[in-house]
């Protein structure tokens, strides 16, 4: 946690302001090739920077067990059981070649729950349009001093610290 | 034992079973040296971890989904086929890289090219110096999993620089001959570097086997 939290997301950050001042540069002088150039850093920095901010609230000392009340409904409706969502939930993330996430997203166009991967540090919404409500970070980074080469049991594992709080409160503000 | 681990992919011939003829299956390449051989560049645990879990299940990822794609064949599934490409791509080009990269190492590495292949370092990139930049920079740079790698241009005759994501295969993807890679997956490194991955870069340098990239500079070129 402190090497993800204080290095790396860290870094994301320091990273994002660097590259959005350049940016602002490249605006400024309305250069586009460099604006095009600066993309992937603000990509990956950006992305960086939102999914880890996300992924420090959907976790919790206190979390674990299951959801309740309308996210509990809408995950019945859209995978069957909340048993199924969390096989899917993990299967995805666990089956992420490389370094990604795996999200549980809501599709506000459709009204319904959808589950996806993202590769590297693709920010969900920004690529897909989901509103992110639970991010699994899958980077080896995220597990790999404690789970080594064996995510299925980093996976096994972090169900028991999901804030269902912070991910219904993020569901009931995109559901508006 | 230096032969074995130099060829790309060492197959064992399996019994033929029906109308499939005999099948070949690709297999876990020892590693030249002893697990710590490379400490304190590269630790033992990681060199561990990173043989017997991550490039076996390469290896066994891969003789399944080859034995999956051969089906397909068998039915003309070209849906089926499409859809096992990741798993050829990601699990074969594991087994190429790793497969390499073990040779690329060595307990005697280290030091600098000699011969031909630092009089081409220094035609296509300067110096020894600027080429060590160069590599150490792209490696660092890639974002995500993948590697860095110095290839052979054959068509062109001269040596270049790449990354790869993933476990994309440098010849398969761009067409370059592999002489050196470096992975940078996190897998590599973390457990003796960290979030640090510029400690590990300058590390690796240690352990590069001139002898064995020279070797396939050579091979490329003829």
């Amino acid at each position: 946690m402190q090497l993800h939290h204080s290095k790396h997301h860290a870094a994301y950050v320091n990273n994002l302001n660097i590259a959005e001042e350049k940016y602002r540069e490249a605006l400024e002088k309305g250069d586009v090739t460099a604006q095009v150039a600066l993309q992937p850093a603000i990509k990956f920095n950006g992305g960086g920077h939102i999914n880890h901010s996300i992924f420090w609230t959907n976790l919790s000392p206190n979390g674990g067990g299951e959801p309740e009340g309308e996210l509990l409904e809408a995950i019945k409706c859209d995978f069957g059981s909340f048993k199924n969502f969390k096989e899917k939930l993990t299967a995805v993330s666990v089956g992420v070649q490389g370094s990604g996430w795996g999200w549980l997203g809501f599709n506000k166009e459709q009204g319904r729950l959808q589950i996806a991967a993202c590769s590297n540090q693709d920010p969900l919404q920004g690529t897909t349009g989901l509103i992110p409500l639970l991010g699994i970070d899958v980077w080896e980074h995220a597990y790999y001093l404690q789970y080594k080469n064996v995510r299925p049991d980093y996976l096994k594992a972090i169900w028991n610290v999901i804030s269902w709080e912070n991910v219904t409160a993020r569901y009931m503000a995109g559901k508006k | 034992m230096l032969c074995r681990a130099a060829c790309s992919t060492s197959r064992k011939l399996v019994p033929a079973l029906g109308a499939l003829g005999s099948r070949r299956k690709h297999s876990l390449p020892d590693l030249p040296y002893d697990y710590g051989a490379l400490e304190p560049h590269i630790n033992a645990q990681i060199m561990q971890l990173h043989h017997s879990k991550h490039h076996a299940a390469y290896v066994n990822n891969l003789n399944i989904a080859e034995e999956k794609y051969r089906e397909a064949l068998e039915k003309g599934d070209v849906t089926a086929q499409v859809a096992l490409q990741p798993a050829i791509k990601f699990n074969g080009g594991g087994h190429i890289n790793h497969s390499i990269f073990w040779t690329n190492l060595s307990p005697n590495g280290g030091g600098e090219p000699e011969g031909e292949l630092l009089e081409a370092i220094k035609c296509d990139f300067g110096s020894f110096k600027n080429f060590k930049e160069k590599l150490t920079a792209v490696s660092v740079g890639v974002q995500g999993s993948g590697w860095g790698w110095l290839g052979f241009n054959k068509e062109q005759g001269r040596l270049q620089i790449a990354a790869c994501s993933n476990q994309d295969p440098l010849q398969g993807t761009t067409g370059l001959i592999p002489l050196l890679g470096i992975d940078v997956w996190e897998h590599a490194y973390y457990l003796q570097y960290k979030n640090v991955r510029p400690d590990y870069l300058k590390a690796i340098w240690n352990v590069i086997s001139w002898e064995n990239v020279t070797a396939r500079y050579m091979a490329g070129k003829k």
